[in-house]
């Protein structure tokens, strides 16, 4: 299963890479570069979900849903109104990874959704408020950014971003036994040597590292974190050490199609890449809310 | 052993366990028997590390968040994995599979289900065998008979003395003083976060009465009529 993954991924990236008739300066400068940070993205997005919805206790928790990702855009976007982009990801981060785990513990999972729906309706539209305050005309990059585009960056850029993804995919692969029997439940974890809120915290931090890093890059994308993970589980299983890759694998393809289909289908013009994973993946959204009814 | 002495835990400004002093042994059954809300699931919580405490606890000589919580193997009382995951995973995190405890527990018939599916008996016994099948010298059970009909009940008491005469320690809480009766060696009472009693099969009937205001001869014929 992982290989048939990797196989399509390594073919996808190929086809998407040298499709049409490019130019080598096209190939290594544009093209390489965006398919890999959209892998990275869809595959981000997908570890996040996986981690959410074991640590959280809740199968429709993930970064975009409970407004982590919008919250974080919103820090970001303050950051940007003053020069400290940084600045504003990290500060939103930890007070989104600290408040999550805060209002975890006091809420029901329902009731975290929607205050999900709420904090996402204020980012967004404080993030629409403060961009056109930084320039009048900036509504189409402000919207873009909620609903998410690749850019073009550099080859160091992806290089630094590749790397940060995979050590955060092997340090979660790491933990992988400590989050299945954390999944069973917190006393029955203690028991196997895990500590419960050390685990939330550790994974929660690291994916949430993930998030600010595509928000910053990419933006608001949907569905991808809390579809994936679902998918995988149905077709294959629920342990961790197989949840982890196959949803990075299959998150990745998904969104490295969704942005291929972006920047051809009005060619020259583009579509947020976010608008197609969307498509592909909100009537799978409904049918996972539809399967996970009883629990 | 499992040793508990002056134990105090405090939730909010609530007291809720007041000095408790208690001990398990290998080989032998405790049962922590008290009526809703006397403290029996703190203790079972704070003898797992998950709770602050005052006062001492010792597992074979550690304290439970450095490696005494290790050595133990946990039912909790509302055991609830993640609706996704298959009753054949969670069995594949145990350190063992036992076919006998499978077999009796009647896991096999579920074992493709998903534990959101099951009922809440079925998804009980899927927790009784996580818990017993593991590498453990202690295992505590919190109210491991809820939901259970009664010929699980009696199989639940098999397993379990069997676990006794592997040379396990068994603490188990519970409110169901019959079938606390007939799996227990030992029986700490409690009441409002305070050990009342601390007896064997001698006392016990005494004690209930003390407790509940009902002694389990009456609780018997309740049940039979
Ligand atoms: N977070 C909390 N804050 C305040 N009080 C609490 C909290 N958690 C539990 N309590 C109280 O502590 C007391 C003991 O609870 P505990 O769950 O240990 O009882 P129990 O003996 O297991 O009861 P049961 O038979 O119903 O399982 C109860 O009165 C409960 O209301
Ligand atoms: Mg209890």
């Amino acid at each position: 299963m992982i290989i048939i993954l990797i196989l399509l991924a390594v073919l996808l990236f190929l086809l998407f890479t040298f499709y049409g008739n490019p130019n080598s300066y096209i190939v290594e400068n544009l093209r390489i570069p965006r398919n890999t940070i959209a892998f990275l993205c869809g595959g981000g997005l997908a570890l996040s979900g996986v981690v959410y919805q074991t640590v959280l206790k809740n199968p429709l928790a993930e970064p975009y849903i409970l407004g982590v990702a919008g919250f974080i855009l919103l820090g970001y976007t303050i950051g940007k109104l003053f020069k400290v982009e940084e600045i504003g990801l990290a500060i939103s981060s930890v007070v989104a990874v600290l408040s999550v785990l805060y209002i975890s513990k006091r809420l029901p999972p329902k009731h975290m959704l929607l205050v999900g729906v709420g904090v996402n309706a204020f980012s967004v539209s404080a993030v629409l408020v403060l961009y056109s305050l930084l320039d009048p005309y900036s509504l189409k990059e402000s919207v873009t950014k909620t609903i998410g585009v690749v850019p073009y960056v550099s080859i160091w850029a992806v290089f630094i971003v590749s790397l940060i993804t995979l050590l955060v995919f092997f340090l979660l692969m790491l933990r992988s036994r400590n989050l299945d029997l954390l999944s069973v439940g917190e006393l029955e974890a203690v028991s196997f040597g895990v500590n419960p809120l050390r685990e939330r915290v550790v994974s929660l931090g690291l994916t949430t590292i993930l998030t600010a890093i595509f928000v910053s890059l990419v933006g608001l994308v949907g569905f991808i974190g809390l579809v994936v993970p679902h998918i995988v589980r149905f077709i294959h299983s629920s342990v961790h050490s197989s949840v982890l890759p196959l949803s990075f694998l299959t998150g990745g393809i998904i969104f490295m199609g969704s942005d291929f289909l972006a920047r051809t289908v009005i060619y020259p013009a583009e579509i947020p890449a976010g608008v197609f994973s969307s498509l592909m993946l909100s009537p799978l959204f409904i049918g996972v809310v539809w399967r996970l009814r009883h629990d | 052993m499992i040793e508990v002495y002056n134990l105090c835990v405090k939730k909010g400004n609530k007291e809720i366990l007041k000095g408790v002093s208690m001990e398990v042994d290998k080989s032998e059954a405790v049962v922590l028997i008290g009526e809703n809300g006397s403290g029996k699931t703190t203790l079972i919580r704070a003898i797992s590390g998950l709770e602050d405490y005052k006062g001492e606890i010792y597992i074979d000589g550690f304290e439970p968040e450095k490696g005494g919580s290790e050595k133990i193997s946990v039912l909790s009382q509302d055991f609830n994995p993640v609706g996704y995951l298959k009753v054949s995973e969670i069995m594949g995190f145990c350190d063992f599979i036992d076919e006998e405890i499978i077999k009796e527990l009647g896991l096999n018939a579920l074992f493709n289900s998903r534990v959101g599916n099951l009922s809440g008996g079925e998804r009980r016994r899927v927790g009784i065998g996580f818990a017993l099948m593991n590498d453990r010298p202690y295992i505590i059970l919190d109210e491991p008979t809820a939901n259970l009909d009664i010929s699980y009940i009696n199989r639940l008491i098999n397993l379990l003395r069997r676990k006794v005469e592997e040379g396990k320690g068994l603490l188990i809480a519970t409110h169901d003083i019959l079938f606390a009766r007939e799996v227990g060696d030992r029986f700490v009472f409690l009441r409002d976060g305070k050990v009342l009693y601390t007896t064997n099969e001698e006392g016990f009937n005494y004690a209930c009465t003390k407790v509940f205001g009902t002694n389990m001869y009456t609780e018997v014929m309740k049940r039979c009529v």
